[in-house]
Formats: C-alpha cells, structure tokens, sequence
C-alpha cells in the first residue's frame, strides 16, 4: 500500500461505532414498529409493514447523516468512547458556529473519503472480475456465470479475456494514483481531521483529555450520548427479550410438566455403565473412554499441526517479503474461518463423508483445534521479546539457531499452556459431539433422550460432570506447574 | 510464632504436623502408583489383545489379581525407588516429596529423589521413565484404536462426499433474508443471556470467592456455590438446551435459557477468581480510616475488578454467540435450526449460505471483543 494511505483509525473508529449504533437502534424502531402493528390491528402473526428495496438505502444514508450531525454539533458515543474532542486552536470547547462549519467541512471531507476509498477498491473490483470471469468458464464459480463476460470458441474467448484485463490494469493503475492523491490531500498527518478541515473551520480535533475547559463536566444525563446509550440500553434489552421469545409466563406455565422429568434426571440409573446396553451394544464406561481418547487425539494432532503452522501465521516470523505477506494472509484467513465454525457443526459433516463413528468427531475436533490452537500460537510468537533473537543475529546464528535457541524457549510453555487448555475444551466438546457424529457420551445421551428414558439420561449427564470436572481438574494443576 | 518455637509442647505439636504431612504425602504418592499401574494394565491388556484376536479385553485374567499385585507393586515401587507418583507430586508441589534431614545417610528414608546416588540421570537411566515411555505408548496406541483412525475411509468415501463439496460453493442467495433475520435472532438471544446473567453473577461471585467467604457460615456457602458453578459448566449449553427444550418447548427461548445458565455459571468462577485476586491495601487503608462495609466495596473493591468484569462479559458474549449459532441444531431457535434443517435433506447449497452467515458472524463479534477487551486491559 502507498505511503500517502494513512488511516485515521480514532475518527473510523468513531464513526464505525456512531453509524453502528443507529442502525441498531433504527432496527429496533422498526421490530417495534411491527409488534405494535400487529399487536393493534390484530393482523396475522407473519405480518411486516412493508420495507420497500430503497428504504434500505434511506435508513443507511440518513443514519450516516445523522451520526456525522451528533458528532460535529454534539459529543457523540463514538466520541465519547474513543476520547476525542474538538476544540479550538487554545483548546477550549467550540461553540455552534464553529461547530457548523467544522460539520459541513467534515461531511465534504469524508465524502471525498468515501470517493477515494472507492477509487482505490476499482483495481480490486477489477482483479476480482477477471478471476471470476476466468472461474465462471471453467465451471468452480461461487457466482452465479457472469452474462457480459466473453463465452465462446477458447481462442476468441482468450483474446477478449486477455484484452479486458490490459483494460482493467489500465483503468485500474490510473484509479489508484487518483486515490493516492486524493487521500494524500485529505489526510496528510493528522490523525484527528485534516488539515484544510482544520483551516476552513479554524479548530482542531483534540483528546479530551487536553480539553482545558472552565465550564464544569456535565452529568451523565445531562448529555446526548449518555440519554442515547440508556435509549439504546432499553430498546435493545427490549427487543431481545421480543426477539429471543422470553416469557416467563410459558415457563411457569409449563413448569408441571417437566417436574416428573426432573424428578427422573435426578436419579440417575446406572445399570449400563458396565453392562452392554442392548441396542446401542456398548456400556457408558466405554463411551466415556471413546470420548476422552477423541479429545486426546484431536488434541495432540491439532498440537503437532498447529505448531509449525503458527510461525507462518505469525507476522514478525514472515511478513519480510510480498510472499510472506501472502503466506502471513492466507494462514491467518484460514485460522479465522476455521475457528469461526463449531466442531459440533464440522462433524455434521464429517458425519456424512466417512460416516458415524469416532473418528468424523476427532476429525472435526481437530480441525477445529488446528485454527484455535493456530491462532493463539502465532499471537504467542507476534509477542515474543526481540532481545535474544537480535542477540543470536549479531553473533552470527544461523536461522534453524535463531529459531532454536531464540524463539523457543519463549514460547514453549505458554504452548503447552495453551494446549492444555484446548484439552479442557476438547474434553467438554467431545462429550457432546457424539449427538451428530454418533460416538462417546453423546450417542447414549441422544439415544436414551430420543428414547425418553430420562434415568440414563441422567446417568450419562453424571458421567459427562465427573469426566470434565476431573480432566480439568488435572490439567489445571499441571497447567499451574508450567505457567 | 518465634516465641512459641521454643516451648516443648508447640514443638511436639509441630512435628506431629509434619509427621501428618509426611504421611499424606506418602498416600498420595500410593495412591497415584496404584492408579498409574492399574491404568498402564488395563489399557495395555486392551491394546494387546485387540490387536492380538480382534477384541478388546481389559481385565483378561481374574481382577483381584490385577488389583492385589498393583497394591504390592505400588508399595514396593514407593518404598525402595523412584516411583512415577513419586516424580509426579514432586512435578506437581515443585519440591522434593522427602525433605533432607541431618544426621540421616544415604538410602535411608530422609534421602530426597534428587540426593539418591552421584547424580540425577536422564529419564532413560531410571525406571520411572520408562513406565512413562511404556504408558505414552499404551496411550496412543489406545486412543488410535478408540477413536477407530482410518484415513482410507476418508478416499474410500470421497467420491460420495465430492458432490457435497461441488454444491458448497454454489450458496443458495434466494433464502438470504430469511437467513439475516434468524442471524440477527441468533445475536439477540446470545446478548439476552449474556446480559441478564451479569447481575446474578455478579452476586454469586461473591459468595465464590474464598477471601470474602470466612467462617461457619462462609465457608459451607462457598463450597456449594463453587461445586454448583462447576457442575453447570462441565456441562455443554447444548445439553442444558435439550433439558429446557422439554420445558418451553422448541424456539430461541430456550437457547437463551441454556447460554444464560451455563453464563451465570462461567461468570461466576471468572467474576470470582478476579476478586480472589484484589490488591488488599485499598481495602485495608478504607477500614483504617473508619470506611463502612459498603464503603469498603464501593471505593475499595469496585474500581479493582470493573475492568476485569467488563472484560470477562465480552468473553463469554463471543463465547455465546459462537454457542447460539449451534445451539439451534438441537432445536434451540436461531440460525442452527435453519442449518439442521438443511442438513437433513442434504441441501448442501443452502448449509453454505448459513454457514457463510455463521463464519461472518462469530468472527466479527469475535474480532469486536477482542479489540474492546483490549482496550479494557
């Protein structure tokens, strides 16, 4: 990326969580506006006051707007959280006029943000469009086939390919500069606003730690964005309860009911912890094993994967080279997603590839240990202390050296530390993930529960707690010893 | 304590306390040989005769003698040489399991693990390393054939998976709105549970925390309040979800009843750990200048573990969140219900579109929490 590109992450920041918010509460505002609908006219449950396409795009402009108007004539969350101010050149609080112009300088001013950014995206739209393009003739696209794009005989079809993409890198390079410029002009090394913001509405933006004011600070409610948190506070805690169905009326209505189920839960009928159970052809001692071993497989593997992954992942280890930022992006990516997707749901698949039994549950619990473990192993190498490394440099250590005696011994333990804790949550996932992948702990509970036989239920559920409460019991103690 | 030292009777008294330790030491290390050697039996007869006829036994000759000769082994182990439990407590506790006395020679009881002969070797000069080598193998040779490893099934069944793979990269848009508006339920019920969990743990915390907790009274409290957070955390909020499924019936209700359970519990061991560990001198210099109870907790407690309380809820709010998108698969509301039901007809194209909203999902609350926490460190 160009020099000129300089992020002011404060203000981004800011605005990020301003125009967030809004939106939250305008969703609010129209969830409410459906229930109470409903609610009045007695209409069918489904029912939604019509939100035509262009209201989307309504509701997203005017709630920019309207954070832009709080922040610059108000002291808005984004703000108030951030701990920005703005201020004039003796930093004393603005008053409106002031604050006006300051608005209308920075609506103009991230306007051309705005532009430039998309000036910037063109050459990535670009290469996008050509790789989809390219996708969508051999047939592995995730779009659906693009009807623009050249599709015939494959030397014509080459040649236009080739021809769209010398236009694309063309029109692409000239965009880029054009941004670069144009972002160099607006922001060129303030972080608060930029410079000629600063000039037109003679004031700056400052912390609001450096604010020297003689007025006295006003009281939480006696401010915009303290009256608007507890406004959104209340609607969110009131739309949640909506939303997730809460009502206590169900539960004290229904509470006989599963009153005889508890009674069940809650003495447990061991009879198949040694003895086979008929159908399933198994005891639950076995099943407990089969789900400790899934762990301690998934476990030791996802550790043995994870470890030599998490130095590519790691930024200070690669990132040397444009390749390394390559490798550095792609592992991480593949980290995020991976730990972004429950092994419980992993294993629905696994389930399905190689069938039920215990290994599509290790599988998937590897899988999923890989890119956890992954990540927190590369931040442990991001944060490692530079003095040994350099010292190792200087005396004139080989790389394998550097590795060796420089970053290893800082990051072993908090690996195994780290490890250990995997374990933990393996363990504890693993006695669930039988329930879709058919193995362990989990295949009786989903059994005996789909059978209705809550005594076993119980039974198992007593299993489940000595067998997590002990694992980690052990490894809290040994985890205590490394740390 | 100085004055006391030199009194007979406090020296009777004291060496007896050493004695009992001594000998709580002792069992401990009994009981963990014993354990080691029944473990390392059991498993390695299973392995063994697995592999030998195809069928595990673990206890193939009569069990009394298993049990009598791990009894007698242990204590041999024990009292003559360097036994696994012993190296195991003296791993654990960081010290040596005997403390060195004078007047006492070589290879009697006084001498420590480390003092017995010239030098310590490495591991494989010693029998207790090899019993651990022996189990480490057993282990993994165990856990291979438990969880059935197999990875021809994984080609063996690659043609029949191939299409599944094929249909993920075609997501389904059509049924993006319906997926957006079970998302944003999904969302909802994590945050319901989170923030309605707060208060309760809150005030549970400090009942679980072992420097508030004193006394006849204090001290039973704590106990339950730990042993009850525990047991509810050891158990997976898709299991708490099937309980309260049977109770109000399938929806997002009970999906937020479930995270909300196993939230109180979890926020109540972090929430106390954190108080567990206070600076005492605040507290101390506010009860020396005459500070009521309240005041003690308002000004001397309070502005240590808000952080800390803060930064633990948007923890466990990723956590829920991560937990509400599968706690629908069991029929728990949100966008999980969606996904089963999508996975049971194998419409891999539209699993993709949710999955997609998934990964989106968790991974920028995940990445929202993380940078709010550590600006709250």
């Amino acid at each position: 990326m160009s020099r000129r590109f300089r992020l002011p992450k404060d203000r981004i920041a800011a605005l990020a969580a301003d125009w967030g918010l809004l939106l939250l509460l305008s969703y609010c505002v129209y969830y409410l506006t459906n229930y109470w609908f409903r609610a009045l006219h007695r209409v069918a449950p489904g029912y939604r006051v019509p939100f035509p396409g262009y209201a989307y795009a309504v509701t997203i402009v005017s709630t920019f707007v309207l954070a832009m108007l709080w922040e610059n004539l108000g002291t808005s969350i984004g703000w108030k959280g951030v701990g920005l101010a703005q201020a004039d050149r003796e930093y004393r609080s603005l008053g409106l006029g002031r604050r006006t112009l300051h608005l209308l300088a920075d609506l103009a001013s991230w306007g051309m943000t705005g532009l430039a950014t998309g000036f910037a995206l063109v050459p990535a739209a670009g290469l996008g469009t050509l790789l989809y393009g390219i996708a969508s003739r051999t047939g592995v696209s995730i779009v659906p086939t693009l009807t623009f794009w050249p599709i015939g005989p494959w030397p014509a079809t080459l040649g236009l390919t080739l021809l769209m993409a010398a236009a694309l890198a063309a029109v692409g390079a000239l965009c880029w500069w054009v941004a670069g410029g144009l972002w160099g002009w607006l922001w060129p090394r303030t972080k608060g606003a930029p410079a000629w913001v600063e000039r037109v509405s003679r004031s700056l933006v400052c912390r609001a730690s450096d604010l020297r004011d003689s007025r006295p600070p006003r009281r939480w409610w006696q401010t915009s964005w303290g009256l608007v948190t507890l406004l959104i506070v209340v609607m969110t805690i009131y739309v949640g309860a909506l939303t997730s169905e809460i009502s206590i009326h169900t539960m004290i209505q229904r509470a006989a009911i599963p009153g005889a189920y508890w009674a069940k839960l809650l003495s447990p009928d061991f009879t198949y912890f040694l003895t086979p159970e008929p159908d399933l052809r198994d005891t639950m001692l076995n099943a407990a094993i089969v789900s400790i071993f899934m762990a301690l497989v998934a476990t030791l593997f996802g550790f043995v994967f994870a470890f030599p992954l998490s130095f590519l992942g790691a930024r200070n280890m690669v990132t040397k080279n444009r390749l390394g930022w390559a490798v550095y992006t792609v592992v991480r990516g593949a980290f995020n997603v991976g730990r972004s997707i429950e092994p419980f749901v992993m294993a629905l698949f696994f389930a399905f590839w190689i069938k039920f039994g215990p290994f599509a549950g290790a599988l998937a619990l590897f899988f999923h240990t890989v890119a956890a473990l992954g990540k927190l192993f590369s931040e442990q190498v991001e944060a490692i202390d530079p003095g040994p490394v350099e010292a190792i440099v200087a005396s004139g250590g080989s790389r394998l050296q550097v590795l060796r005696y420089g970053v290893m011994p800082q990051v072993v333990p908090p690996f195994l530390a780290f490890t250990l804790y995997r374990w933990d949550i393996n363990v504890r996932m693993s006695t669930i993930i039988g329930i879709v992948a058919g193995c362990g702990l989990g295949r009786f509970f989903n059994y005996f529960k789909n059978e209705l036989r809550w005594h076993e239920v119980g039974a198992v559920l007593v299993i489940i707690a000595v067998v997590v409460i002990s694992m980690d019991y052990i490894s809290g103690r040994v985890r205590e010893r490394i740390t | 304590m100085i004055t006391t030292s030199s009194r007979p009777a406090a020296k009777g008294v004291r060496s007896a306390i050493a004695l009992a330790k001594r000998a709580v030491t002792r069992v401990t290390i009994f009981v963990i040989d014993v354990a080691f050697l029944l473990y390392l039996f059991v498993m390695g007869s299973y392995v063994v005769t697995r592999i030998a006829s195809g069928v595990g036994h673990y206890i193939p000759i009569p069990g009394g003698f298993v049990v009598l000769l791990a009894l007698v082994v242990a204590a041999v182990w024990g009292g003559f040489g360097v036994s696994v439990g012993r190296k195991t407590t003296e791993f654990l506790t960081g010290k040596p399991s005997r403390a060195p006395k004078e007047h006492e020679g070589l290879g009697r009881s006084g001498a420590t693990a480390s003092s017995v002969g010239p030098a310590r070797g490495p591991w494989y000069h010693a029998l207790w390393g090899w019993s651990v080598a022996l189990m480490i193998v057993v282990t993994l040779a165990a856990a291979v054939l438990f969880t059935q490893v197999d990875f021809s099934k994984l080609s063996k069944n690659f043609p029949f998976a191939a299409n599944m793979f094929v249909r993920f990269f075609h997501p389904d848009w059509t049924i993006g709105g319906e997926v957006v508006s079970l998302t944003i339920v999904t969302i909802f019920m994590a945050l319901m549970a989170t923030l309605l969990a707060i208060p309760i743990g809150v005030v549970l915390s400090f009942f679980a925390a072992r420097n508030l907790t004193r006394g006849p009274i204090g001290s039973p409290v704590y106990f339950l309040v730990r042993a009850l957070a525990s047991v509810v955390r050891s158990i997976e909020p898709i299991i708490w979800a099937i309980v309260f499924v049977i109770w109000v019936r399938m929806g997002p209700f009970p999906g937020a009843l479930a995270l909300f359970v196993s939230s109180i519990a979890d926020l109540t061991k972090l929430y106390s750990e954190q108080l567990e560990s206070i600076d005492t001198g605040p507290t101390e210099a506010i009860t020396a200048v005459g500070g009521r109870r309240l005041q003690v907790l308002l000004y001397g407690i309070v502005p240590q573990i808000i952080n800390p309380y803060l930064s633990f809820t948007l923890y466990r709010w990723d956590i829920n969140v991560r937990m509400a998108t599968i706690i629908g698969v069991v029929g728990g509301g949100g966008i999980g219900n969606l996904l089963m039901q999508y996975v049971r007809v194998n419409a891999w194209e539209q699993v993709s579109t949710c999955l997609l909203a998934i990964i989106i999902v968790v991974w920028s609350i995940d990445t929202l929490s993380a940078r709010l926490r550590a600006r709250l460190a």
